[in-house]
Order: C-alpha cells, then structure tokens, then sequence
C-alpha cells in the first residue's frame, strides 16, 4: 500500500471509500476474526470502555470507510460534517485527546504539568512523530501554527488563552486568563489538531461511489466502518454477521432557536417539557434520538464576550423555520415545529449551511433548528454566531450507529463520538 | 379633364370597385367561419376538460379503493390505528408518504372518525391534527371530486381529491388522497394550447387573467384545510380562460393579408389604368403635334400607320389630306410662279419699253437732225448723249436686276459657313455690324453657291437697310444642325437684326415681287430670296415686330456628303 500524503485531493467528495492501510503490526486488542461473535447488534460503549474493537491479530491492513456526506479539506482540521470529523480525526492529531468517558489520553504532547498558579500548563510534545511534511513538530511550529490558522486562533481567544510560548522545541507553553483545575479540555478541539505523518495509519483516498448515495451500497462493496443515523441502514447491516454495529455516543442537540422578538411559536415553547421531547424524539424523528437531556452546555455560558455586536443589522424575525437542508432531522423536527404552530403562514425552508448561518447571525427568520454538538470544548465559540437575545428551545438528542468489521484493529470513540481507528494508545489513559 | 384622366378614372373606377367588393365578402366570410370553427373547438374542449375532471376523479378513487382494500389487510396499521401500539406508530405515520409514492398521489392522509390526521403523505409530521369537517364532507361529496388547499411543511398545496372510508377491526377511517391541481393536473385537463384552466377559490391569490377570455367554468366543492381559514367548505370554480391571441391573431393576419392584396390590387389597377390611358391617348396625342406643325411650307408630316384602329383612320385621313394639301400648294405655287412669269414679262416688257422710249426718242432727234441739219448732228448728239447713256444705264440695271431672278443652274455640295463668311466679309469687311454664330459641325446643303450668295446677300442686305443709322444695331447671322427623330438633317440659318422690323400687313406683303419699303429698293430681294428657298426644298420663316427686328430663319435639307469644314 503506498504511503499518500495528499489524501485530500478534492475540495469535496460526495461519498466514498476511505482506504486505510494501517500499520497495524503487534498491536490490537481484539479477538481473532474467526471468533467473531453472532450478528447482532451491539450494546452502546459502557461507560468505562471507548473501545469498540480489540483486534490486535488482525491482518487486514486496508481499512475503507465509507463517508455519506460530501468532504472538502478546506475545513480541516474542523470539520463541518459527521463525514468530515470521521475522516480527519483519521489524520489530525490534537495536543491531548478525551475519550468518550472525558479520560484524557495523550495526543501530540505526552504530558503535561501545571504551574502553582494554575494558568500555565507546559505541554511536553512527543519527539517521534514529524508533521505531515516530514519536518519535526516542535513548538515552534506548533504555536506558529496555532497563530498562523484562524480557526486554533479563534479557538484559543475563545478558550479564555492569553499566551502560547514555546520554552524548547519540545515543551510548549499555554497560559489561560483563569486558572485550570484540570488540563483544558480545548487541548482536544480539532481546531488545534496538527496532521502529523506516520503515527497510527498511513492513509490513501479512494473514492468509490454508491449509487444514490445508499450506505448500504458501501456496505455491500466492503466498507469496513460506516457510520450512519439512518435505522434503514442499521436494519439491514443486522444480516451481516461480519460486522458490529455499535451506538455511538450521543453527539448532537437539536434546538430550536427563536430570534429574540420572533412570535407564532408561543404555543411551542409552551409545551415544552420532557414529554414534549421525548415524543418528538419518538415520533417526529427519523434516527437515533431522545428527547433532549440536561446539562446543556450553553445554558452556563450566556455572558460570553461577542465580538462586534453593535455592526449586526437589527431585524424583524419574520418568515419560516429553517434548517440545514441536507438535515433529514432538522427538516422533521421543524415541520413537526410548523404543524404543531397552527398559526397561519408558519412554513419550514430548508437552508444551504452558508445561508443559513448567514441568516442565523442577523435572526432574520422566525425559528432556527440548529443541530449543537452535545459536548463542546469552546462553548463561546459555538455561540458565537448566534443573534443577540435568542432563546433556545432544546428538543432532541441524537446519535449514530457505527458498523465496523469485526476484523478491524483497535476502534475507539472520542469524547465527541468521532471514531479514532488503528489508535496504539501505548500511553494509556492519564490523571487530568 | 383631359381624355387621358377620363379613362384613367373610367378604369380604376371599373376594376378597384368590384375587386374591393370581391374582397370585403371574401374576408367576412373567411371571419365568420374561422370564427365558427374556433368556438366550435372550445367548446369541445371544454367538454373534454368536464370528462377529464371525471376521469381523473374516478382514477383518484380507484387508487383511494385499491390503498384502503391494502390497509384492511395491513396488521401493523391495524395494531398501530386500532390497538395503539406504540412500536408501530412511526409506521402509521410513515405509512401515507409511501403509499402516496407508490400510488403516485400528490396528497394523502388518513383519517380517523373523529378526524384526527393519523397519517399524512404531504406533510408527514402534522399527525394528530384534527380535521372534524372531513368527516361529514365525506358524506356531502357523495365520490364527486373536491377541491382541497391543504396546509404542507413549506406552505399549501390545492389538489382535485377524493374522500373514501374504510373499517378496520370495526374502526371507521377517512382516506383522503389526491392530485396537485395547480400545475400538472390542470396541465394535464386542458390538451388545447390555447386554453387555460385556472382555480378560483377563496383566499387565493387569483392571477391577472385580463388578456384572456372565460369560455367556461365548472364548480367544484372546495375544502379549506389551512388553519386559520374562515369558511372551511365553499365552491370553488375551474375556470377555463381562452387566450384570445391566436384568433386575434388570425384575423390580423387574414386583414394584413387582405390589405396587401387590396394595395397591390389597387396599385396593379392604378398602373393597368395609366398604361391603357397612355396607350389609347399617346397616337391621339402624336397626331395632335404631327398636325399642329402643319402649314403651307412644312408638309412633310409622316401620317402613315400601320393600326388598323380608328387611330390608323384617322392617321391615314389626315396624312391623305396632307397630301391634297402639298398637291395643291404645288399646284398653287406654279400659278403663281405662271402669274409672277406673266406680271414679270409684262413688267420687262414694261420697263424695257420704257427704257427704249427715250433711246428711240433720241434716235428719231438724230435722224430728223441728219436729215435736216447734218452739220449740227454732233452738237445735238452731244446734247442727247446724255439721254441715251441714262437710258442704257437703266436698261443695263433692269438686266443686272432681272438677272437676279434666274434659277441656279447647278447643285454641289456647299458648305454655308463658308459662304456666309463671303458674305460677311467681302462686302462688308471685317468690323462692321455683321457677326456670324457658325456651327462647325454644319452639315453641306446640295446647292449652288451662288444662289446661296444671292439669299444671304439679299437678307444681309435688308437687315443692314432696316438698322437706325448710327451705332447700336447689330445683325447677327448664326447657322446649326437640325437633327430629328426620324427626319432628314437640315441646316439652320438665321439671319437677325435689332432694326425697325415690320408691321403685320407689311409682312404680309413683303415677299411680294416690287414691293420695297425702302426709298431705293426694288421690290424683289425677298421675293427672290423665298423662290430660291423653295427651289432648294426649304422652308423660310420671318418673326418680326415693330422696332424689336427682325429674325428671318431658313431651313435647308443637309446632304450626306459631310460636315462643313470649320
């Protein structure tokens, strides 16, 4: 398998394949393929286990993800789409990484100490492990890096970081304006991660198309992880008994938010309670989902400094509840929003991503059903495109089901419901 | 109005008037049955629009019949509908979106009794919505067709539907399903590309239809399913609006096309009528010319015609009487030449009588005198010597006159410049009041030269005679070609002066043999000079006037032998 370093070629990619060949030699902790339990669905991670394989004998070298969503490496290393964040958590290496219990695992820096302040954290890097250009990682570069990338800087300023000074080329230094009990879980956004070379995997994009964009076409040609909210798509991966299908962690709230001064959705907000929710989830919801469920994060997080608020047009919130077009959650639960508002002229309108943040950002419309991750490092960054006084209703939780090949080496899930395959996590989990 | 307008309007008035009449009957006919046949095939239409309504009812309940017959035998719509099992709920509420695929349905919902949506194709997530009027509409559409605007995710859809009820597990439940009517099924009714079929319900924001024309409307029972709305069953219209732009347009066409017909009808007939008018009047109006230029010295008017017309008649008739006219101008001419040869032998004899009588009177005294008185005979002689030398003198100036009135005796070629420059010079010399206009391409004149002498020395010499005396008179002697269609070449003299000129009856009289108004003259210059004309076969013509001069002008027939040198 030749090693790539331009497995992004495209700006896009509709669906496809991802080949993973992964250098995979004595490490694993799975049972041999052989002894491949019967094909039934698996229980969601335990609490004290991120750990969807073991394989550790495996032979397979190749490992083909399918992605469902289109794919454009402009945004990494945040990504914009569940297809995105599967497939550049494959390559992006973050300083610390958390699992799906918040145990935190050593990334590019292999531990970490603290000041007795509390606000500086020296983060030792590892030394065996060049950037994706072969060049070694220092900190240097990887504060060069963080300074240079928009989104790690924005990141930080949102983290509350007030400097990163490199001391060596191997230990970094990062203050915060407050002091940190624990390491910063901002160390594990994906906006601070760096494509490192090498590593776990070596990795060769292979687009491999599935008419109509049918999982279970990818499914049927071989792909080895296919992650999905779809229950169709989960049905029919029971009758491969090849494979493990595992709930993933839940990952998103749907909300819906309401511009300040938008009316006709009283009757909405009223019936908010858990019922509400749960029967939205049960009813309105094609997918994984349940109501939705406290701690939300940006209940905690309403005074967040915003960056030009004066220079944002005031507008009338008027019009339709829109969603993320390609959003098949988003579009039930705001019809279901439409039809339960019987208010005359209440409609739903589907929104290109671009439009609709745009349209977000000057609450031009009656109501937003936003799709916000469950957990976040940066709330203020997430909430910083959101209007002025809007009031949020939360209403479902989802998450998806990742089908993997039993044969795989080890497969973990991360503190967001991302899957990290082929991860020899040789450190092992870390005190905080 | 000349004769030539008369047939020009007789035939405009002849041809435009009936083609007009042919026309204005063609075009209202053609209008009328075009007219006939257009309304003919709009109501046809509007009657397959009424049966394709039916049809497409009939098809909506077929499918309506077919969906309830599946959903009596469907277990899990029985367990999630009737028994209310959760499990199978998201089924019930998926189940109509399916259905409306598979059955090609643009609205379907199910219902149960009370009304309350179970299911619905259109708008999968306004389950549990109630509907209490469905109900009874059910009953009241008795499987006619209706018109529903039923509310979806992104706004409302207006679709032709049909109710239907099913039991299961002794349950009742409404099926409503149907086709969008806005669009492809008011598309799919109207086959005529000139038709048009619109919905008229309440609420609706109606179109502008002001170029078309209603031809006809059907009622439909209409339901108003959108919240809000203030009448939930009304009658709703499907109005059928005729574009009036392609009969409008025919008709245009069949005016611009008659209009152009009746222009170039008209211009055609205009033309026809002008060409007949000049073709009739164009001889007429040659006669006309040819006779006007006849007179006693010009009778060489060509009248023959080959038409066998009355024009040719005509023509003929009056070239016959051209004829008898040149015959008795030659007739007339030689008695007068008989008169002038009788007056002139009697003058001679006359003149030379008186010119004798003195001579012999002479002759007798010396005689007497020889007789009587030789030896005073040469005194007397001497004395009468006198007598007899004013006697010859006299009889040599009668001869030398006479003389001048003998014809030429011969012809050649002779070039007028020429003599008119002899003319001018040798008897006046250069600077005096003569000037000569010469045409240097004058052609020769088949002549004597010295008869042409004679001419212009007689009409130089009278105009010099007629000129005030002291300066400011001029004579002008100018020669030219004349070239005519069809006519033999002839040259042009003209000889004028800025003299006294002459009276009517003294021009009257002036080619009279001895008339003279000149104290000195004889009477015979001009008399010569028209005998000579005519002699040579040409035409002299004097214009005068009292103390404005006088133009005498002579046209001699050229010969062919070439141009006169310059």
């Amino acid at each position: 398998m030749p090693r790539s370093t331009n497995w992004l070629r495209g700006p896009a990619v509709s669906l496809g394949l991802l080949v993973v060949a992964a250098g995979i030699s004595g490490c694993g902790y799975g049972s041999a393929p052989s002894t491949s339990p019967p094909p039934t669905p698996a229980e969601p991670p335990e609490p004290s286990a991120c750990v969807v394989t073991r394989e550790d004998s495996a032979t397979k070298d190749t490992i083909a993800i399918a992605l469902a969503e289109s794919v454009d490496s402009a945004h990494a290393p945040l990504p914009s789409n569940d297809a995105e964040r599967l497939l550049f958590r494959q390559r992006y290496v973050s300083p610390i990484r958390l699992d799906c219990e918040g145990g935190v695992h050593s990334g590019l820096a292999t531990s970490w100490t603290r000041d007795s302040s509390g606000r500086s954290w020296t983060l030792v890097l590892r030394s065996d492990t060049p950037a994706l250009d072969g060049e070694p990682l220092t900190a240097g570069r990887l504060a060069a890096e963080w300074r240079s990338r928009e989104t790690a800087a924005t990141t930080l300023q949102w983290a509350g970081v007030e400097s990163v000074l490199p001391l060596d080329p191997q230990r970094l230094v990062v203050t915060w304006a407050r002091p940190q009990e624990s390491i910063p879980e901002v160390l594990a956004d994906p906006a601070l991660a760096m494509a490192v070379r090498g590593g776990r995997a070596n990795y060769t994009f292979v687009p491999v198309s599935a008419s109509g964009g049918d999982l279970r076409d990818a499914l049927d040609r071989g792909a080895d992880v296919v992650q999905s909210g779809d229950p169709a798509l989960v049905e029919y991966a029971k009758s491969r008994a090849d494979r493990l299908i595992v709930p993933l962690p839940w990952d998103k709230t749907y909300v819906l938010l309401l511009p300040a001064g938008s009316n006709g959705l009283d009757s909405i907000i009223s019936t908010d309670s858990a019922a509400f929710r749960s029967a939205l989830a049960r009813d309105a919801v094609h997918g994984d989902s349940r109501g939705a469920e406290p701690p939300f994060w940006w209940v905690s997080e309403a005074d967040c400094a915003r960056p030009t608020p004066a220079s944002r047009p005031a507008a009338q919130p008027s019009g339709a509840v829109v969603y993320t077009r390609d959003d098949r959650i988003a579009r039930d639960l705001a019809e279901r929003i439409v039809a339960l508002a019987a208010a005359p002229g209440i409609t739903s309108r589907g929104l290109s991503a671009a439009d609709l943040l745009g349209s977000l950002q000057v609450g031009r419309e009656r109501g937003y059903v936003l799709a916000l991750p469950r957990r976040t490092a940066v709330p203020c960054r997430e909430l910083a495109s959101w209007p002025s006084g809007a009031s949020v209703l939360p209403l479902v939780d989802t998450r998806l089901t990742a089908i993997v090949g039993r044969d795989l080496p080890r497969v973990t899930v991360d503190w967001d419901g991302a899957l990290r395959i082929g991860d020899h996590d040789t450190e092992g989990k870390q005190p905080r | 109005m000349s004769f030539r307008t008369r047939l020009f309007v007789a035939f405009s008035i002849a041809v435009l008037i009936p083609l007009g009449v042919l026309g204005v009957g063609v075009r209202r006919e053609m209008e009328r049955r075009l007219t006939a046949q257009y309304q003919r095939r709009v109501t046809d239409a509007i009657q397959l629009v009424r049966e394709d309504l039916a049809r497409e009812g009939e098809s909506i309940g077929g499918r309506l019949a077919a969906l309830g017959a599946e959903l009596e035998e469907d277990n899990r719509f029985r367990l999630a509908a009737v028994r209310s099992n959760v499990a199978d709920r998201r089924y019930l509420l998926d189940y109509a979106a399916g259905a409306m695929r598979l059955t090609g349905l643009s609205l379907l919902q199910v219902l149960d009794s009370s009304g309350r949506v179970i299911s619905s194709g259109h708008f999968r997530n306004e389950y549990d919505r109630m509907e209490p009027e469905l109900p009874g509409l059910l009953e009241t559409a008795s499987g006619s067709p209706v018109l529903v605007r039923a509310r979806t995710a992104e706004g409302s859809v207006v679709a032709l539907v049909r109710l239907d009820s099913l039991r299961v597990a002794g349950a009742r439940f409404i099926v409503l399903g149907g086709l969008e009517a806005e669009h492809r099924l008011l598309g799919r009714l109207v086959r005529d590309p000139e038709l048009s079929a619109d919905l008229v319900y309440p609420g609706q924001i109606s179109r502008d239809t002001s170029d078309r024309k209603m031809v006809g409307a059907l009622p439909l029972l209409y339901l108003d399913l959108m919240p809000g709305a203030t009448a939930r069953t009304d009658t709703a219209r499907l109005v059928l609006t005729q574009w009036p732009g392609t009969l409008v347009a025919l008709r245009r066409s069949i005016h611009t096309w008659f209009l152009a017909a009746l222009a170039l009808t008209v211009g055609l007939g205009l033309l026809g009528a002008g060409w007949l008018a000049a073709r009739i009047s164009r001889p007429l109006l040659q006669l006309s010319r040819k006779t006007a230029a006849i007179d006693l010295d010009r009778l060489d008017q060509d009248f023959s015609s080959e038409r066998d017309d009355e024009i040719g008649a005509l023509s003929r008739l009056l070239g016959a009487m051209v004829e008898r006219l040149r015959l008795g101008t030659a007739r007339l001419r030689e008695a007068e030449r008989r008169v002038a040869m009788g007056d002139l032998a009697r003058q001679v004899n006359h003149d030379v009588k008186n010119g004798l009588v003195p001579i012999r009177n002479v002759l007798r005294h010396l005689a007497r005198e020889a007789d009587q008185r030789p030896e005073s005979l040469a005194s007397v002689f001497a004395e009468r010597k006198a007598t007899l030398d004013s006697s010859v003198e006299y009889l040599e100036t009668l001869a030398r006159n006479y003389a001048r009135l003998s014809p030429a005796t011969s012809r050649e070629p002779c070039d007028i410049n020429a003599v008119v420059g002899e003319v001018a010079h040798a008897t006046y010399g250069p600077g005096t009041l003569v000037h000569t206009t010469l045409d240097p391409a004058l052609p020769r004149v088949l002549s004597d030269r010295l008869v042409l002498r004679r001419i212009l020395e007689n009409l130089v010499t009278n105009a010099l005679d007629s000129l005030a005396p002291g300066p400011g008179g001029s004579v002008v002697v100018s020669t030219e070609a004349i070239v005519r269609d069809g006519a033999e070449p002839q040259v042009r003299i003209i000889v004028a002066d800025t003299g006294a000129g002459m009276s009517r009856a003294e021009l009257d009289r002036a080619f009279e043999d001895f008339y003279s108004t000149k104290e000195a003259g004889t009477g015979l210059g001009l008399s010569i000079v028209r005998r000579l004309v005519l002699d040579l076969g040409g035409v002299l013509r004097v214009d005068t006037e009292p103390g404005a001069g006088t133009r005498v002008t002579i046209e001699l027939p050229a010969t062919s032998t070439g141009a006169a040198a310059s």
